[in-house]
């Protein structure tokens, strides 16, 4: 159903430390996975398309736009690439911060090089994850916007388990009517099972 | 400039004190009774206030105002008696007044200089602590690409894939970070010359006692005896006076705590000028010296021989006595104690900048 076909993901540097960067990239070429750097956040989210698959690698203190500051504004922006945050000293406060905001992980100077490859690893898999997930979302939501007002009734009054003839005595129609607009509706979002609707239904209510 | 006066110890204090009072008995006994002779008592009494004995005032007013009452015995006669009486019920008062607010403001400024010690140490431990923290994140940059490049470098090496160009950059690479790293720590050595270094010519004598004078509620708590033995034909020396100022605070204040705990506690500060020179100076102090054998430790970065010591202080006053062309060297002296030696140069080196 997912019409895209999937793009390689890309593994982010953002980094004000030129050398810390090339290092890093060096390790990511090392291991063939592709990689991108930027020494500010504003580079980054400059050239960053949100349809591209990936994680960011960010490091928290930066002149100018500092790493959280970048991780607020890709929220806003509503672009939720997994972000593993590399911090040169452990200041707790700023961590738990960054974590409670939803950073995929966070990473210690100077780390060895499978820890932040394995890291790597799992935040793309989360991303891959997340993106099947969003859109299979809109597609359910695009789906169901197909549906009448009455359709739409009927089939959130079904997927909550209730029988023909409790929605005839909700809605005041007949069972005929109610099985009728049913039909239609899994006919225009494509599914043929009634567990396959509640499964749709549940998406584009997300 | 406000150069502090020198302090007294208890002995001294207590026979100056004693002979002042004598001498202002033979004023009293010799002017007629009507005369307010006790009056000058006050005087002894604000002397005995730079004495380190804390209870020598209240001890000096008392036997000030006892004196005065004697006067009154045996003082040749004259004068109405009641104006008499006033003169010296005055002169006790005014004695007693001095006294209480004199130790007073001793107790104050003890006090105050107490508070101001502790805002410096604190103030000390605050910027070791900032050091400390951004050597650390300094340093973690290139301790972080050199691990980066090896780890690379042995993946490539495992996987079997390995040109020599390619490793060859990778251990350049690793190279580099760790030069990088080693100016890192350079530059900390210096830290305290991030100001460009302002020289201009300066009296060592007043340099000397300006700084000293920082240090005088520390000196007078211990009952330091300080000396400085400079002779007036120095010529100036080409300085820039805050940092070297720095140093010698710095150097006294080992000194003096230094000998804390001795029996003898003698600080000579001295300069002199050998074959027209750099000019040297040399603090002295009579302290049990420090216990490691190798002195020259003592100027390596956070190595202290005191419990709350930081160990910077060396090694800072070496940076800024180097950065002015000059050296800094320790040796244990012959008898007790240590002393400390650094050199400047003297003025006529550069007599154009002179003003």
């Amino acid at each position: 159903m997912v019409a895209e076909e999937e793009r390689e993901p890309i593994a982010f540097i953002v980094d004000d430390d030129e050398g810390v960067r090339q290092s890093i990239r060096r390790l990511f070429d090392e291991v063939s996975m592709p990689a991108l750097e930027f020494g500010s956040a504003n580079d980054f989210l400059e050239a960053y398309d949100p349809d591209q698959p990936g994680c960011l690698l960010l490091d928290i203190r930066m002149p100018g736009m500092s790493g959280t500051e970048l991780q607020r504004t890709l929220l806003e922006r509503e672009i939720f690439l997994p972000i593993i945050f590399i911090t040169g000293h452990a200041d707790v406060a700023l961590a738990v911060e960054c974590m409670k905001l939803g950073a995929f992980d966070l990473i210690e100077k100077p780390f060895r090089a499978q820890r932040l490859l394995d890291t790597v690893h799992q935040a793309m898999a989360k991303d891959r994850e997340d993106r099947a997930l969003r859109t299979w979302v809109a597609e359910a939501k695009r789906r169901f916007s197909l549906l009448t007002n009455r359709e739409r009734e009927v089939v959130d009054l079904a997927v909550t388990g209730l029988t023909n003839r409790e929605i005839s005595e909700e809605l005041g129609i007949t069972s005929q009517a109610i099985d009728a607009h049913r039909s239609k509706a899994m006919w225009k979002v494509g599914v043929m099972r009634v567990t396959d609707l509640v499964r749709l239904s549940d998406l584009a209510n997300r | 400039m406000g150069t502090a006066p020198p302090p007294r110890s208890r002995r001294q204090s207590l026979a100056v004190t004693i002979l002042l009072a004598g001498a202002v008995l033979a004023l009293d006994l010799s002017v007629p009774l009507g005369v307010a002779g006790g009056v000058p008592y006050v005087a002894v009494v604000l002397v005995s206030l730079r004495s380190p004995d804390p209870r020598l005032p209240i001890r000096t007013a008392v036997l000030c105002s006892v004196l005065t009452l004697a006067g009154l015995l045996l003082s040749p006669s004259g004068g109405v008696v009641w104006m008499v009486l006033a003169n010296r019920t005055l002169a006790v008062f005014a004695i007693g007044v001095t006294a209480v607010l004199g130790t007073r403001w001793q107790e104050a400024s003890q006090e105050m200089a107490k508070q101001q010690l502790r805002l410096a140490e604190v103030s000390r431990v605050n910027m070791a602590g900032e050091l400390a923290s951004g050597i650390a994140h300094e340093l973690n940059q290139p301790l972080a690409s050199v691990l980066n490049y090896a780890e690379a470098a042995s993946l490539a090496v495992r996987r079997g894939e390995v040109s020599p160009e390619k490793l060859l950059k990778d251990l350049q690479s690793i190279a580099d970070g760790a030069e990088l790293g080693g100016q890192i720590l350079r530059r900390l050595r210096g830290f305290l010359a991030h100001r460009p270094i302002e020289r201009s010519p300066h009296n060592i004598n007043a340099l000397v006692r300006e700084a000293m004078s920082l240090l005088s509620s520390e000196r007078k708590q211990l009952s330091i005896d300080m000396q400085i033995r400079i002779p007036a034909t120095l010529p100036r020396v080409m300085v820039d006076p805050v940092l070297i100022q720095q140093v010698l605070v710095n150097l006294a204040r080992n000194a003096i705590e230094a000998m804390q705990d001795s029996e003898t506690k003698q600080l000579v500060i001295r300069a002199a000028q050998h074959d027209s020179e750099d000019v040297e100076i040399a603090i002295e102090d009579s302290g049990k010296g420090p216990e490691r054998p190798d002195i020259e430790t003592l100027f390596e970065h956070f190595v202290s021989t005191k419990p709350e010591g930081l160990g910077v202080g060396l090694a800072i006053s070496r940076s800024i006595v180097e950065a002015h062309g000059g050296h800094l060297t320790a040796e244990r002296n012959p008898y007790r104690g240590m002393t400390f030696r650094f050199t400047l140069p003297p003025v006529d080196a550069a007599p154009s900048a002179e003003g």
